[in-house]
């Protein structure tokens, strides 16, 4: 069974439909109805939550996937502004892989969480841009959704998984370009190229469950 | 992503009258309806802060009488906007102080041109300035944000998840004077990269046939 954290701050102004419509995209790209999931959306999008749920996951390894806002030094929420993930957590990420599609965190928040032991990071070393129309909005979640998807439903290392997600983006950026939607596929070569990860020792979804 | 208007082409000099050759010439390469003479320099400010939306090439003079008042249209300009573009004009370009010269190259004045040179020969130097307004990758991003309509520019055009929201007014906004967190020079820099991407990455979309030809032609 895998321990999953998804922090989404569906109630942000901005991005909180689509922190619902990229924690939609996961659910029907991967099956978790079967694993141990805590949702911290809105409200409970704090660091006590989050420890709470850490502590619940008594020492395993687990999964954060983080649908929010982002700087350098912290993953924060409409209920969490200085942070739900911060350098102040961050040791407490030791046994995990964070995944997420924050702008900036790869900056510093990355390094702190690695100097702390956590086993695999994905995330951006800049602003992630995501377009207000729907069509391509949910274009842009696919290709952010991508690593963690082909982790969970192939027997894929972290690494490789990234590198599958990057390709999809290049394809998606392919297919914009086809269709002339230049304003579209400058921010998504921009998201790819701010993409950034961390992979310890090949982290696959067996050593995930398995520990 | 080529123009499809014509810009506007603004004079500001108080020696130019509408009966002279040069507004002849670009009445009948720009039309009439965009070609503007102002003989006072705080109407030509007026009208370009009201034209903003449109691109915009002014031939400024910089003495009007003993004053140098050119420069004060030049700095009012420029601090709005970034992407009018100016063939400034002097009667003796030795007179031109090191500051002032620096104060011009800086804001990024496009030309600075003595001001005997013939008609047509001014008229060359703003067809030059109208190819090379449309070869900016910003100025494009402006004249596609202009192809929408105003309630369409107003509308969220793209998010961060820094916390930040842009309609495409914003972004134009930005384009011109670097407000709005820069989104407008981030925006034309991420076109850039398309554009080089597919320069590098993909020769066919250029037009394999054409560098073939080129190739033979050598």
């Amino acid at each position: 069974m895998l321990n999953i954290i998804i922090a989404s701050d569906d109630i942000d102004t901005t991005i909180g439909t689509n922190c619902v419509l990229a924690c939609q995209h996961l659910h029907n790209a991967v099956d978790l109805s079967i694993q141990n999931v805590t949702l911290l959306n809105g409200y409970l999008c704090t660091p006590v939550e989050v420890e709470k749920a850490i502590v619940s996951f008594d020492q395993q390894r687990f999964i954060l996937v983080a649908y929010s806002h982002g700087t350098e030094d912290t993953l924060f929420s409409t209920a969490a502004g200085n942070g739900y993930v911060s350098l102040a957590n961050a040791y407490q990420f030791a046994t995990s892989l964070v995944y997420t599609v924050s702008c900036w965190s790869g900056v510093k928040l990355k390094h702190e969480l690695i100097k702390h032991g956590c086993h695999g990071y994905v995330g951006y070393v800049d602003r992630v841009k995501v377009p207000e129309n729907e069509t391509d909005e949910l274009l842009f979640i696919e290709c952010e959704n991508k690593g963690l998807v082909h982790l969970l439903t192939t027997g894929a290392s972290l690494t490789e998984s990234v590198e599958e997600m990057k390709r999809y983006y290049r394809k998606q950026y392919d297919e914009l370009i086809d269709q002339e939607m230049y304003a579209v596929a400058g921010p998504l070569l921009h998201n790819l190229g701010a993409l950034t990860f961390y992979d310890y020792e090949a982290l696959t979804r067996s050593e995930l469950e398995s520990h | 992503m080529a123009t499809s208007t014509k810009p506007y082409i603004v004079l500001i000099d108080d020696d130019i009258t509408e009966d002279q050759p040069l507004i002849g010439y670009l009445h009948r390469e720009y039309g009439a309806s965009n070609v503007f003479l102002f003989q006072e320099p705080t109407e030509g400010i007026r009208f370009i802060e009201a034209n903003l939306a449109k691109r915009i090439i002014v031939l400024l003079d910089i003495m009007f009488g003993e004053k140098a008042q050119g420069f004060d249209v030049f700095d009012r300009i420029t601090e709005k906007s970034k992407l009018v573009c100016f063939i400034v004009m002097t009667g003796n370009l030795e007179a031109v102080s090191k500051r002032e010269l620096q104060r011009l190259v800086n804001r990024h004045a496009w030309y600075i041109v003595q001001r005997d040179k013939s008609a047509k020969e001014i008229l060359a130097l703003i067809n030059e300035a109208e190819t090379h307004l449309m070869m900016r990758v910003d100025g494009a991003l402006e004249e596609w944000i202009l192809r929408h309509g105003p309630d369409e520019q107003q509308k969220p055009f793209i998010k961060t998840r820094g916390g930040e929201s842009y309609s495409l007014a914003d972004i134009l906004l930005s384009l011109r004077t670097g407000e709005n967190e820069a989104i407008g020079q981030e925006m034309a820099a991420d076109i850039l990269a398309v554009a080089i991407d597919l320069l590098v990455r993909d020769k066919s979309r250029i037009g394999k046939d054409n560098l073939a030809g080129s190739k033979e032609s050598k």
